[in-house]
């Protein structure tokens, strides 16, 4: 096995941990943080219905509190894209790492 | 059928490897603690002046007015950061006078003169949720964190 199988293993091995390390979770949390999401417009969208039955909210102030909700949807996207670029980010700055600290490992004595 | 294998030393291959990921352009800015400072005072600031909408709005105008000038400079200096589109459309969508968030809530407060209790309660909670997201995005270009915990610290 040459030098530089040695280093590549190295890297693949470490790479896999870094992997779990930094990115796993992250695609759980956007699934939970979604599902509240849902749950909690729901509830909202009942609450401000028959507030609005009611005469509790003006036809303005109801469009404006549902048309909220599309706006929060679009900043919780946005926030997950961040989340994911940040995670991916810190993943590829650790592999630089593992791969400087591999290559010294194995071919300088 | 010999296969031919160009004899590159190991030592450039990995240079190259190295560069190859070193050279790859930021996909995110880096956290910055005026814009985390922005988003949390402004927070604040905004909830305590929609706790006053109950009140008339023109004797709290000019206040309105200043919180607005405020957010908008949020908003410019997120989008003067590099790599930072996501968080600048976020202050974007926040302050956007035709959208439902603080725009919405001013909208609402100066049309009608003042704002009905249900209304206060809804907004409230839309607006605190909205710059929780701009928190959370912030905390996590720095560590990764749940939403829940970075807001939690911000408090």
């Amino acid at each position: 096995m040459s030098q530089f199988d040695d280093f590549f293993g190295i890297v693949v091995s470490g790479s896999k941990g870094l992997a779990e390390q930094t990115l796993q979770g992250f695609v759980a949390q956007a699934k939970d943080d979604t599902r509240n999401f849902l749950n909690q417009s729901k509830q909202q969208l009942q609450q401000w219905t028959t507030q609005l039955a009611l005469g509790q909210l003006s036809k303005l102030e109801f469009e404006v509190l549902v048309g909220g909700l599309k706006d929060l949807a679009a900043l919780r996207a946005l926030t997950q894209a961040g989340i994911a670029a940040a995670a991916i980010q810190r993943f590829r700055d650790a592999l630089i790492t593992l791969v400087i600290d591999a290559a010294f490992k194995t071919f300088v004595p | 059928m010999r296969i031919c294998r160009p004899a590159v030393p190991a030592w450039v291959r990995v240079f190259c490897m190295a560069l190859l990921l070193a050279g790859c352009a930021p996909l995110i800015s880096e956290y910055s603690l005026d814009a985390y400072k922005n988003a949390t005072s402004l927070k604040a600031e905004t909830l305590a002046m929609v706790d006053k909408s109950g009140e008339k709005y023109a004797p709290h105008k000019d206040d309105v007015d200043a919180l607005t000038v405020k957010i908008s400079a949020a908003y410019e200096f997120a989008a003067g950061i590099p790599n930072n589109e996501l968080s600048a459309t976020q202050w974007q969508i926040v302050r956007n006078p035709d959208g439902n968030l603080w725009g919405g809530f001013v909208r609402v407060w100066s049309s009608q003169g003042t704002v009905s209790p249900a209304f206060r309660l809804g907004i409230r909670k839309n607006i605190s949720d909205a710059f929780d997201q701009i928190i959370c995005l912030e905390v996590n270009k720095k560590e990764s964190k749940s939403c829940a915990a970075a807001v939690a610290a911000s408090q």
